[in-house]
């Protein structure tokens, strides 16, 4: 004991002030000024989040259709179920939050007549630089109290009810106990649970940010909130070795995806499910099928753009993803004379873009447990929201927060217990290492995590497939390491951080490997493939998979949540795909 | 990519306190991976775990002194390419150095 | 990077600027047409009017500027003609006038600094009267309103000193409405003029001087004088200093003693007496000051009082005054400006061997002479030998005691050969009979006193040009003889004296250890210097200013004098509430991340971290102290400094602001210039005729450290082929480092610049004196030269020297194609479904995939081809108009 506490007592505390987070905090502050606002970040506001990399597009906008329409793409696009109800609500304020947000000073690129420059149906190019920066500026302005460089621990319970959270510092020794009436947790997906591509030096090398891992989740698990859809992987397909992305040369170059014969694989071999256009977990399951009939790699075939615009590709990566510019540089390759190599990377969970994993909550955000709401990666059922919908889910829930504010107020001593109890977790690893105990450092520990979920719980090795035994030996691993967790040291509290980081991941894994199991058949094929049930069962699971943890045993509780599809068919889903999942099963099958 | 140090342009943001928060790269590091360390030459940015970087460029673009650049890890691809960034109030540019010599320069708004 | 939401208010705020293009009566005119001129900047954004002027500043020209912005309604006026530095009166009161904010006038240079320079290249001048007035126009755009600020400080004045030059300034800060802490650490008041016998050039009588002002200060209510006081710590800034003064234990409380002198009568101790530097004795208890001081009273020197072992004193007082046993006094002092009056010293005339002084009792000095003289001295104002009261007969005076002596004092002190003058006075008025002799080496009677000179050699006193080889002593009379040769007669002379008087210099006074830790900035010989020519009075520590001998030997008029310019330093920094000089210092805490730059690179150290309830630390600039230089701004790399009135983001707008080429294949230059010298060389260059290339694009600046390097970022990458900074000296810089800083920032730019194969001769820093004039024109041809031999900027693609690989021809067509700002050369041929393109040249990169999706990828689109290639297609092809239709 003995670390430095800073107690802080708010009326709305953010844990993660990242896309959600900041605009979260704006809004609070808007609806009412003397609102106590908090934000807890594990870095700092300015530059942290998913938003770390800039972007040069921002996916979701409705430029010339109705809201309606996007669900309608978004649930086809990632496929059933989707929180239908609630992505309407996300979607009709998309637009005015991104005029909100160009208000305080985000570049959106503009034809010279002064209109958007739009990217598709759903998409806006924009200058990412500032993408965080600028709302980051905008939560500051507001007034909220921004703690930066502290990890969230846990939330502070009192009745049932989350009256807060205790976060420690990864720059000084000390520990954060913020007090709240309402508590939003936007603190991201989680990356770093599977192998990644590159598992060396390169091993952050990957597609999401690697410094999510899960502490969104896991936090939620451990007071027993209700998840959902942690059976659903997401794994875009990226270009190899940079692992940048592809929608950029496909949406804004129309470069096509070739196998190795340089044959249009969606086309010629998956025209029933929409070809290019089918779902996004499809089109990385062709390009996986397409290795397994000895028809890779796959490329991108950047070729199809003129010679002429190369330098258009750099500008269109240089915002979001410079490495592969040194990339081509370094090999001395040109995107337009040779296509580039795409390959399927290193599963994450998130719930903001084609995938739906987080917490299970109502069209309020409202999770299972009073008091704490959710917003971003961290909810579930609501995909492809990307940046956009995160900022309008930050507004939405912060409405949510301000109208639900518990007036009960906690003391200090009420939680004293909870907080002598994570500072003992938190400090533990330094204490180990300072008694010259011979443990297990960070990175051993992440690596085992990584090979166990990479060999048992389909990973790349496995092209993502996996059967009901290969999941028992890796859930058996899993949960073995919670209690390999006493072994962990660390020598400074940025170490502490990095441990944090794998004791988050364990319960994520752990979840992910129930869920998986519980789901007994291939919804999403290659996001969620089970070999042992290779078909869509839309009489048993076209439903939510559902999970309670119970915080003292660690056992999970699974359920079945009904799944409403309240939209009628419409643009957006294409005719082949109206009537639902029979025809995704068939292709299965076909193959 | 982890970041490489210029020594010579670097000044460690001239901090008068020397407080560690006081250097850019050190303040916005979404990693909390960049330190200042004690050189003869005074206080130094430097990445404390090269391979835990992410590659977000972020130092990169906030060193007012230029002083910081970018290196693939070898495992990804071969080496001698060079991407620098000058950070203007409403621009940006990048000059892309390839190893056979070849310039390209790109414009961009921030 | 980000800006703030302040600033954007600023972009978005709703400027309506009329443009006043002046003729100067064909100063201007006959090089550039303004009507072409008129034409080409009328339709700028903000623009509401356009109008030409023979003469804006004659009356007719106000009248008309008058007219025009009441009848468009303009709130900002520019003035395309004389520079910045001309007839800013009369356009400060037009603004009055018209009602308009004063920083919404603006300025742009077409005279001095377009149509003189280029009136041998009319076609280029032309085209850079238009680039500058679009720059200015860019500039005014984020102009924001001059507002006055108003800082809470203190209306009270510590004066440190009560010598003359103290009592001066006590006294007229208190005329200027001010309380005034005098402090003294003398039980006595008046400092060195307390223990003169007359001043000169009058004669009076000091102690009439002295106690005229003593009274007038002690009678005021708002003064306070303590007494064997002085500084035991300063710490604070400017408008807000805490000042602990320590007072010597009172042994005495004054306001008990009765002034009967008992104390002294039984005092035991005996130590030499230093107000008559050491002529005489004094008790432990003692009485000092000149006679008719009546306060301060009676005291006890705590350093040789014996205390309780003696206390004759304590028993004797019959008011029981006296109690041993009190402690030093320590209080806090709130000021708003403290005036260090410390003043001077002799110089230790023992040093000087050859002249005897301490080893023969006859030789005194200058000061111990004013002793012997004063009516209350030692000798009670006889002219006596203070050892053994023989009267005096003759008496010498060697001039430069010890002074311009590379082993003493290597200055002059320029009093002492007045002050010797006067002696001679002296000794023909108390002695008619009595013969002086001066042997100097050349007299120094400044000004008006050479009159006291004419009258000592009317008066009989016997000049010798020398400097006396030795000086011994005389066993028969006491006296001594002077033996040395007159290098005016070449004679060698012995002459025996009564008394010799060495004139010998001022050295400063030892300062307080809390003043020595100020690190102020003294001279090689420990007086404290300001910037001595511009800014004397002052320390580089704003709110502290010095008065008196303390900063350079002087007499008591100058010390008056520096006295009364002290206090007016003073008063920008004293009062109940301050308002800031026009361009105050302003930090956008949102955008700063407290690298705490500006903490290192203010040359005035006026950064502060101001420390909030949580430990935040976030750098502040005293605005008291802040001499608005913008060195801060320069350094700043978040852009979170704004020196309001002209700010970062201006000069940034100036430098991105689109110019057009003043001619084929010339580079497009802009230079920097610090407003103070710089610039003013180049106007002068301009007035006298010379000519220079009209590529190099003038931007004023108020300090070349003011120019941040994101500056020069911008400018590069809007296409700028050339970038210079210009600054004054570095030694002659009114802000310290400007120079040196800028000098340095754009050394570690070129490392930038070199990393990136960019050519480090497109950017230059260079030193310009204010009237070096032919230094300007060397170096800005020979940057230009430089810059014209180097390819175009990289950032901005040009035309390649054979358009398109393979040229234009085989059924291929070489446009220009338009739409809003965009504009591109692009290659065509023909093919099925619409055409095969190469973009061989753009304006500006950002709009080039946005010009191939748009305008050339879909060249189906009938009526667009059918006019590309229709024989009467233009080579340029505008689709503005089209745009706005689809």
């Amino acid at each position: 004991m003995g670390v430095k506490r800073e107690s802080y007592e708010a009326d709305f505390l953010i844990v993660g002030g990242g896309t959600a987070g900041c605009l979260a905090a704006w809004e609070a502050k808007k609806i009412d000024p003397k609102t106590e606002v908090v934000i807890l970040e594990k870095c700092n506001v300015q530059t942290s989040g998913c938003l770390m990399f800039c972007q040069n597009a921002i996916n979701t906008r409705i430029n010339n259709n109705v809201p309606e329409d996007f669900v309608r793409y978004v649930r086809f696009d990632h496929g059933y179920p989707v929180d239908e109800e609630h992505m309407i609500k996300i979607a009709k304020e998309i637009n005015e939050t991104i005029e909100l947000v160009e208000s305080w000073g985000l570049p959106i690129k503009k034809k010279p007549d002064g209109s958007y420059w739009t990217r598709g149906p759903w998409g806006l190019s924009i200058y990412g630089f500032k993408l965080k920066p600028v709302i980051a500026e905008a939560a500051k302005k507001c007034g909220a109290t921004i703690i930066n460089r502290v990890v969230a621990l846990d939330f502070l319970m009192k009745d049932g009810r989350v009256v807060g959270a205790v976060a420690g510092g990864n720059r000084e020794e000390k520990m954060v106990v913020v007090r709240a009436k309402a508590t939003l947790i936007c603190a991201g997906g989680c990356a770093g649970v599977f192998r990644p591509n590159n598992p060396k030096e390169a091993h952050h090398r990957i597609w999401y940010p690697a410094f999510n891992c899960g502490a969104s989740y896991a936090m939620g698990m451990r007071v027993g909130a209700e998840m959902t859809m942690f059976e659903e992987k997401h794994i875009p397909l990226r270009i190899k070795d940079a692992i940048a992305p592809v929608g950029t040369l496909i949406l804004g170059f129309g470069a096509g995806q070739l196998n190795a014969k340089g044959e249009k694989f969606m086309e010629k071999h998956y025209q029933h499910v929409g070809g290019n256009a089918a779902p996004t977990y499809l089109r990385l399951y062709g390009a996986m099928e397409e290795l397994k009939a000895g028809r890779g790699p796959c490329f991108l075939d950047t070729t199809v753009v003129d010679a002429s615009r190369l330098k258009d590709i750099y500008l269109a990566y240089v915002d979001m993803a410079p490495q592969i510019l040194l990339i081509w540089a370094a090999m001395g390759s040109n995107p337009t004379k040779q296509p580039s190599e795409i390959v399927g990377v290193d599963p994450y969970f998130l719930g903001g873009h084609a995938a739906a994993t987080g917490y299970w909550c109502d069209i309020n955000d409202a999770t299972t447990i009073p008091g704490l709401w959710c917003g971003g990666d961290a909810q579930g059922a609501t995909p492809s929201k990307y940046i956009s919908g995160g900022w309008v889910q930050g507004r939405q829930a912060a409405r949510s927060c301000m109208a639900a504010r518990a007036a009960s107020n906690v003391s200090d001593a009420d939680v004293k217990a909870q907080v002598d109890a994570a500072e003992e977790h938190w400090m533990a690893p330094l204490k180990r290492f300072r008694d010259g105990y011979q443990g297990v450092t960070t990175q051993q520990f992440e690596g085992r995590i990584q090979k166990i979920m990479d060999d048992n719980a389909g990973g790349r090795v496995t092209n993502y497939n996996v059967s009901e035994p290969a999941l028992k030996m890796a859930l058996f691993n899993v949960k073995q390491m919670y209690d390999q967790y006493k072994h962990i040291v660390a020598p400074d509290p940025h170490g502490q951080m990095l441990a944090q980081d794998c004791w988050d991941r364990i319960f994520v894994a752990h979840a992910h490997i129930e869920h998986m199991l519980a789901r007994q058949e291939t919804r999403f094929p290659a996001f969620q493939q089970r070999l042992d049930f290779p078909v869509k069962d839309d009489a048993n699971f076209n439903c939510y998979v559902n999970s309670v943890m119970d915080p003292k045993t660690r056992e999970m509780k699974m359920m079945k949540r009904e799944y409403k599809r309240i939209l009628p068919d419409g643009p957006g889903d294409p005719a082949w795909a109206r009537t639902a999942g029979k025809k995704a099963a068939g292709f299965v099958e076909g193959t | 990519m982890p970041p490489v140090n210029n020594p010579e342009k670097c000044d460690g943001c001239a901090s008068v306190e020397g407080g560690e928060q006081n250097a850019l790269c050190v303040n916005v590091c979404p990693g909390d991976l960049m330190i200042l360390v004690d050189t003869p030459a005074g206080k130094r940015g430097q990445c404390r775990e090269l391979t835990d970087c992410a590659d977000c460029m972020t130092c990169v673009k906030y060193c007012p002194k230029q002083a910081l650049e970018t290196r693939l890890p070898y495992e990804i691809c071969a080496f001698g390419s060079r991407l620098l960034a000058l950070v203007g109030d409403e621009n940006i540019a990048w000059t892309l150095i390839s190893p056979d010599g070849r310039v390209d320069r790109l414009l961009g708004k921030i | 990077m980000i800006l703030s939401q302040e600033v954007r208010a600023l972009k978005e705020q709703e400027k309506k600027i009329a443009i006043f293009l002046c003729g100067c009566n064909g100063e201007v005119s006959k090089v550039i047409d303004l009507a072409a001129l008129k034409d080409a900047v009328k339709g700028k954004a903000g623009v509401v009017a356009t109008e030409i002027s023979d003469f804006a500043c004659g009356p007719e020209g106000m009248q008309q500027i008058e007219n025009t912005v009441k009848s468009s309604g303009a709130n900002a006026v520019l003035v395309a003609g004389c520079p910045i530095t001309v007839h800013t009166q009369a356009y400060k009161e037009l603004a009055k006038k018209l009602g308009i904010n004063p920083w919404y006038v603006f300025r742009a240079d077409i005279r001095e600094g377009c149509a003189l320079p280029h009136k041998d290249n009319k076609a280029a001048a032309q085209i850079k009267a238009k680039n500058l007035i679009a720059m200015e126009l860019a500039k005014a755009r984020l102009q924001a309103p001059y507002e006055p600020k108003l800082v809470p400080g203190v209306n009270h004045a510590l004066v440190i000193g009560s010598g003359v030059a103290g009592l001066a300034a006590a006294q007229d800060m208190l005329h200027a409405g001010a309380e005034v802490t005098l402090i003294e650490k003398n039980p006595y008041m008046g400092g060195r003029v307390a223990q003169l016998a007359r001043i000169f050039p009058m004669l009076c009588d000091s102690a009439c001087g002295l106690s005229f002002r003593i009274d007038k200060i002690k009678k005021d209510p708002r003064s306070r004088i303590l007494t064997g006081t002085q500084v035991a710590e300063i710490v604070g800034a400017p408008g807000a200093w805490d000042v602990t003064v320590e007072t010597q234990p009172q042994f005495i409380d004054p306001s008990r003693c009765i002034d009967c002198g008992k104390c002294t009568e039984v005092c035991p101790v005996e130590v030499d007496n230093e107000f008559n530097f050491g002529l005489d004795k004094r008790k432990a208890a003692y009485k000092q000051g000149y006679s008719c001081s009546q306060e301060p009273t009676y005291f006890i020197d705590p350093a040789v009082c014996k205390g309780e072992a003696c206390k004759k004193c304590v028993d004797v007082c019959p008011t029981k005054a006296i109690d041993l046993s009190r402690q030093p006094a320590r209080e806090v002092v709130k000021a708003g400006a403290v005036i260090n009056a410390t003043g001077w010293k002799p110089y230790d005339a023992a040093r000087i061997e050859r002249l005897g002084f301490g080893r023969i009792p006859a030789v005194v000095t200058n000061m111990q002479m004013e002793r012997i003289c004063a009516p209350d001295g030692p000798t009670n104002g006889r002219l006596v030998r203070p050892h053994d009261g023989k009267p005096i007969k003759t008496i010498g005076f060697v001039q430069c005691a010890g002074s311009r002596d590379e082993e003493h004092l290597p200055y002059c002190s320029t009093i002492c050969c007045t002050a010797t003058l006067k002696h001679t006075l002296y000794v023909k008025d108390k002695a008619p009979d009595a013969q002086p002799y001066v042997f100097f080496m050349e007299m120094r009677s400044i000004g008006e006193y050479e009159d006291m000179y004419r009258e000592a050699q009317r008066n009989g006193t016997v000049f010798i040009r020398s400097n006396p080889a030795e000086v011994r002593e005389d066993p028969a009379t006491g006296g001594v003889i002077v033996q040395g040769e007159d290098t005016g007669s070449g004679e060698r002379y012995e002459i025996p004296l009564d008394m010799l008087v060495l004139a010998t210099g001022m050295v400063p006074n030892e300062q307080p250890q809390a003043l020595q830790d100020l690190n102020l900035l003294t001279s090689d010989y420990n007086f404290f210097i300001g910037h001595k020519q511009c800014f004397p009075y002052e320390t580089y520590k704003g709110g502290l200013f010095m008065a008196g001998t303390c900063q350079e030997p002087m007499d008591m008029t100058n010390s008056v004098r520096s006295a009364d310019g002290a206090v007016g330093k003073s008063l920008a920094v004293v009062g109940r509430e301050i308002e800031i000089l026009p361009n105050w210092t302003q930090v956008e805490v949102n955008k700063c991340d407290q690298c705490e730059r500006c903490m290192e690179e203010c040359p005035f150290k006026v950064w502060y971290n101001e420390v909030d309830a949580s430990g935040k630390k976030q750098p502040m600039p005293n605005l008291l102290a802040c001499r608005q230089c913008g060195i801060c701004m320069g350094a700043c790399p978040k852009r979170a400094i704004r020196r309001t009135g002209y700010d970062v983001f201006q000069m940034i707008k100036m430098a991105i602001e689109p110019k057009e080429s003043v001619g084929e294949n010339e580079p497009t230059i802009m230079a920097f210039m610090c407003e103070n010298d710089a610039l003013r060389a180049a106007e002068q260059a301009a007035r006298m005729g010379k000519t220079y290339p009209a590529s190099v694009h003038i931007v004023p600046v108020p300090c070349a450290g003011s120019v941040n390097m994101v500056v020069a970022s911008e400018g590069f990458m809007a296409g700028l082929d050339g970038v210079i900074v210009v600054g004054c000296y570095d030694n002659e810089c009114h802000f310290l480092k400007g120079s040196a800083k800028a000098n340095e920032r754009v050394t570690t730019y070129h490392e930038t610049l070199r990393e990136m194969m960019i050519e480090t001769e497109r950017l230059k820093f260079i030193n310009l004196g204010i009237r070096e004039v032919d230094k300007f024109l060397d170096e800005i041809n020979a940057f230009v030269d430089a810059v014209r031999k180097l390819p175009p900027n990289p950032f901005k693609s040009s035309k390649p020297a054979a358009s398109a690989e393979g040229g234009v021809g085989a059924g291929k067509k070489k446009v220009r194609i338009k739409c809003q700002e965009a504009e591109a050369d692009v290659v065509l041929s023909p093919m099925k479904g619409g055409v095969d393109y190469e973009v061989i040249w753009i304006n500006d990169e950002r709009h080039r995939q946005w010009m191939i999706d748009t305008l050339i990828e879909p060249w189906d689109q009938t009526e667009r081809s059918a006019m590309l290639w229709s024989e009467e297609a233009e080579p340029v092809l505008d689709w503005s108009e089209w745009w706005e239709d689809h």
